[in-house]
């Protein structure tokens, strides 16, 4: 087996190192004019950027493909479905992504099968690696078996994790483990103490250099801090609000980001600042399908002709593509809506992302949309709302902490919660 | 390289068939059974589509394409060294094929090897629509992962083909329509392919010859009687554009490219003269198609590359000595033939496992071999016979409408000398009336030996329908129709001579029809003594002793030629076989020379044949 692992906290520079091995490795057994590297993520978000990272790589113009994991599963389920079949396995529905990766992975363990991926892609690139659970984490095994792969995670990172993360595991004892500790993102002393703190499970300290923390009684009060400092940080226009939860969430996000939008807060007076919510994945297919004007009754049969797709955007063409089909090759133009929902969520799922999330500004998240990402400047948001272990706060925390480049800020709702974890030792 | 099986899916006349292939193998079948419809599905998906003309909608199977209706060949290809997918990345590998393992027990390429399941084996398809909004057919090559797929045409994880790994297939076809322009001038694929393949395009020649063109000595705008014109040309030229170019007249538009066009194989004659090609008749022209394509397998072999030869009708426009000759020739070539052909001589130059019968089914298209596997010890000496010696008369039979299966091979040939006479001596005021078609054109017979006309027919059963046993009206005739009776796929018809009667009085029946005229007549032709018409019979029912006339061909001519100048006789054969054909066809109600025998407790219809 040939497997790099790359592990170290957040900022350590895991996927700097990913690449440049990367190249050193395409250096020394270069690619066939037939072969291709392959890089696998979770999400589209994550696709995208390191779509991004792969082009920059020397000689890999072109000689890559990205993809998530759920559209490598499906292909590889469709196109050896024979084989599945013949093993007892059934073959999963489209939609259900845990089954297909399940699937994928049982068929990567067959050596015929991991051996004819390698072929086409000899080398593999996994970031993340904690998040892969379950049947994802068997299809990185099966790939192991016979194709180059280099491979980054941190199981602090781990958002949804306990202690013992499966992936993290296994890649320790399969490969060669590099462990990075040095910080490259920032040299703020206030966010490596945090950080590491977090980390640690100690106190965080309340000020240091380049991070605050605040109480505020109110989303008022909170807005009031969130305004001041995006004024104060407006020479770095490349600011994310962080929060746990979406504002629907929490009222007190809710409000907040609704005041700061609204018009000025204190004197001298900050704001008013635009802080669009950034949307993620799920909001734009719950957007999409709202527009689309479905019957609330799931099982409702509705013509193709009566589904609102003015939209010039790029999942409304490919629905309307996969209608065109459907009736010029299969005659069919009566749906029922259940079948549009899937259609459109597997859209938004498996196909190409569409809508690509503007780099700079000022913009609000969750944690996980900022998952592997970096800003200059972070504000976080700490509502009653998040929920779990003290570990898991810690690890939502971490997460968001560590995005900052230059500074951060938190702000708690109620002064009172400073005394919790994941601000102080112990467990809730 | 090798086609292991080819299975076919609503393409013109073809609903659904599938085939094997052997080594070398040859498609017989009736005209319309879809010998021809095979090699163009073979080309559809090897992708050699300048071969095939463009689709539409009348090559989906019933000419109206709906929505859902396609068009699938799915070939499955083996022959990869070792059968191991590690060693053969250009066909297996993400992006490319799934590997499948071959079970020649089931007919069906497997996803797991096994001791019996090999060997290695890809499977690519071809599949087309009919789009009814924009009125053009659209079509896909892709590997083929799943003998379950819904539609290629929306499953989003089909990988397409590249084209180039054709080339790894070498699938070359000699199509039966060898035009002038498919075949003669350089411009033709063909051409330029075997000139690549065998040497690269004489570069420098062709250079050479351009440049002359384009310097010409004699320019045709210099000629006097051309000048006057050429020169007012000019004139108007300069007046009307600065810097007038000068008109010149230049064969050819002076580039390698259309010279090359240009190009015509020219052929000369003793006498010195040469003709272009496709002046020389269709058989020279078939000829060098022919030999061009053979010329171009060597050069593959010699190379190392496959070369998987499709030949549609090889006789075509080509003498019958030469035919066999030149498949011989195409089997020690290529890896792989597939040959059509309506020619018994060239079919039987196969042996009886690689002669695969065409026939149309309800369900479909069937494809089986005359023999399963080869004969061994325990074999009748009337099997053997049906499939060596015999098989080019046998294939003939085979594909007529229907096929008789006398006892003997005494029938044989009186049916032939029959149905030839009547075919060359009816005069034109005899040309009955009748509603039936010529016995010759819709009549097989097939020549039976050691009277095994059960296992004939049961051999021949697994190939086709439209069978119909004749046996002779005694107590072995009656034994053998119990016997095919309890066949399981037994015939629907048995024809039985009348009580006592075979062939051979059928013969005196038609003899008597001016007995005195064709006892002299045939005294003078026939060396042998006889009182009667009746004792002449009886003679040639005798096979050894004296008097023996059985299997004196020679004998059965003279009969026949006497029959054939008078007229009485010669109508009395015609009733005979237009019965007999209307017997086969289904059409025997009403024919006074046809007794439904009920007295037999048998599942099918026995007819009685009683001039």
């Amino acid at each position: 087996m040939n497997l790099s692992f790359f592990e170290g906290p957040a900022g350590s520079g895991k996927t700097t190192r990913l690449f440049e091995t990367l190249a050193t490795t395409l250096a020394a057994r270069p690619l066939l004019p037939h072969e291709r590297v392959l890089a696998l993520t979770k999400m589209h978000g994550s696709r995208r950027r390191m779509h991004g990272r792969l082009s920059s790589v020397a000689g890999l113009r072109d000689r890559f493909n990205c993809m998530t994991v759920d559209s490598f599963a499906w292909r590889l389920v469709r196109r050896w479905r024979t084989l599945a079949g013949a093993k007892g396995w059934s073959e999963p529905p489209e939609n259900d992504y845990a089954e297909v990766s399940r699937c994928a992975g049982l068929l990567l363990a067959d050596g015929i099968v991991n051996r004819w991926v390698a072929r086409g892609f000899p080398i593999v690139v996994i970031d993340e690696m904690q998040d892969s659970k379950g049947g994802q984490l068997e299809i990185v095994r099966g790939l192991s078996q016979s194709a180059i792969c280099l491979i980054a995670a941190d199981d602090f990172q781990d958002l949804d994790g306990g202690v013992d993360n499966a992936a993290i595991a296994w890649a320790r004892e399969s490969g060669k483990v590099v462990r990075l500790s040095q910080n490259h993102r920032t040299t703020a002393a206030g966010l490596l103490n945090a950080a590491q703190s977090l980390r640690g499970g100690q106190a965080v300290p309340i000020k240091g250099q380049g991070f605050t923390i605040l109480g505020a009684l109110n989303a008022n009060v909170g807005a009031g801090f969130v305004s001041r400092n995006l004024t104060w940080w407006s020479g770095t226009r490349d600011i994310a609000v962080i929060s746990p939860v979406r504002p629907d969430v929490s009222p007190f996000v809710r409000d907040l980001l609704l005041r700061v939008a609204q018009k000025p807060i204190g004197t001298p007076p900050f704001g008013p600042h635009r802080v669009p919510w950034e949307v993620s994945q799920e909001d734009e297919c719950q957007f999409f399908l709202t527009g689309l004007g479905l019957p609330s009754d799931d099982a409702a049969e509705l013509c193709a002709a009566d589904l609102v797709l003015t939209a010039n955007n790029a999942a409304s063409k490919v629905l309307r593509m996969w209608l065109d089909q459907q009736r010029t090759l299969s005659g069919r133009t009566r749906f029922a809506a259940r079948e549009i929902q899937e259609r459109a969520r597997a859209i938004h799922q498996r196909s190409r992302a569409y809508r690509r999330a503007p780099d700079g500004g000022v913009r609000a998240m969750t944690i996980h949309q900022a998952k592997n990402r970096e800003f200059e400047s972070v504000i976080i948001l700490w509502p009653y709302q998040v929920v779990g272990s003290a570990d898991r706060k810690r690890r939502l925390l971490y997460n968001a902490i560590t995005r900052a480049k230059r500074q951060a800020m938190v702000v708690i709702q109620n002064p009172a919660r400073l005394n919790e974890p994941p601000f102080v030792a112990g467990d809730s | 390289m090798k086609l292991l099986a080819l299975a076919i899916e609503g393409f013109r006349g073809i609903s659904h068939a599938n085939i094997r292939f052997g080594d070398h193998d040859v498609l017989v079948g009736a005209n319309g059974a879809g010998k021809s419809t095979i090699v163009d599905a073979m080309s559809l998906v090897f992708g050699r589509t300048r071969l095939v003309r463009e689709l539409t909608e009348h090559d989906f199977t019933g000419s109206c394409p709906t929505a859902t209706s396609r068009i699938r060949v799915v070939a499955t290809l083996a022959g990869f060294e070792g059968d191991e997918p590690n060693q053969h990345d250009a066909w297996f590998r993400e992006g490319r094929a799934v590997p499948k393992w071959w079970n020649a027990a089931t007919g069906i390429a497997e996803p797991q090897a096994g001791d019996h399941v090999r060997p290695l084996c890809a499977q690519v398809a071809f599949a087309a629509r009919f789009d009814s909004e924009q009125l053009v057919v659209e079509s896909l090559r892709y590997f083929h992962d799943d003998d379950n797929i819904e539609d290629p045409f929306l499953d989003d994880a089909i990988q397409q083909i590249p084209l180039r790994l054709f080339d790894d297939v070498g699938y070359y076809v000699l199509p039966a329509r060898r035009t002038w322009e498919a075949a003669a001038s350089f411009a033709s694929e063909l051409f330029r392919k075997a000139v690549a393949t065998v040497g690269g395009v004489p570069a420098q020649t062709v250079l050479d010859e351009r440049d002359r063109l384009r310097q010409p000595v004699s320019p045709l705008e210099g000629d006097v009687g051309l000048q006057p014109l050429v020169e007012r040309v000019n004139r108007q030229l300069t007046q009307l554009l600065p810097n007038a170019p000068q008109f010149q007249l230049r064969v050819t538009a002076t580039d390698s490219e259309s010279l090359l066009h240009a190009l015509v194989p020219h052929y000369s004659a003793h006498a010195g003269t040469s003709l272009p090609v496709g002046r020389h008749g269709t058989g020279l022209l078939s000829l060098q198609t022919f030999i061009l394509l053979l010329e171009l397998g060597r050069e593959r072999r010699r190379q190392g590359k496959p070369f998987l030869f499709a030949m549609e009708e090889p006789e075509l426009h080509i003498p019958p000595g030469m035919q066999r000759r030149l498949v011989a020739q195409a089997v020690s070539i290529a890896q792989q033939t597939i040959c059509t052909t309506h020619s018994p001589r060239v079919a039987s130059f196969y042996p009886a496992t690689s002669l695969l019968v065409l026939e149309r089914r309800p369900g479909g298209v069937a494809c089986t071999p005359l023999l399963s596997a080869p004969l061994d010890r325990s074999a009748t000496n009337a099997l053997r016979k049906l499939c060596h010696e015999d098989r080019p008369r046998v294939v003939e039979g085979l594909m007529q409408h229907r096929v008789l299966i006398p006892e003997g091979r005494s029938e044989y040939e009186w049916f032939r000398l029959l149905a030839d006479l009547l075919e060359t001596a009816t005069r034109v005021d005899e040309v009955a009336d009748s509603q039936t078609a010529a016995f010759g054109t819709l009549i097989g017979v097939v020549p039976t030996h050691d009277s095994a006309v059960t296992e004939t027919f049961a051999t021949l059963r697994r190939l086709r329908d439209g069978l119909v046993p004749l046996v002779d009206g005694d107590d072995a005739g009656n034994a053998k129709v119990s016997q095919l009776d309890a066949l399981t796929l037994g015939p629907t018809l048995i024809l039985q001579w009348r009580d006592g009667w075979t062939i051979e009085d059928g013969i005196g029946w038609i003899l008597k029809g001016d007995e005195v005229a064709a006892g002299d007549a045939l005294r003078e032709r026939i060396d042998t003594h006889f009182d009667s018409i009746d004792h002449l019979v009886k003679q040639f029912k005798i096979r050894t002793g004296p008097g023996r006339l059985k299997v004196n061909y020679l004998a059965y001519e003279g009969v026949v030629s006497v029959i054939g100048d008078l007229p009485t006789c010669r109508a009395r054969a015609a009733t005979m076989l237009e019965a007999l054909t209307r017997a086969c066809v289904g059409q025997h109600d009403g024919c006074a020379m046809l007794v439904r025998d009920d007295t037999k407790d048998a599942h099918c219809v026995v007819l009685r044949l009683t001039p």
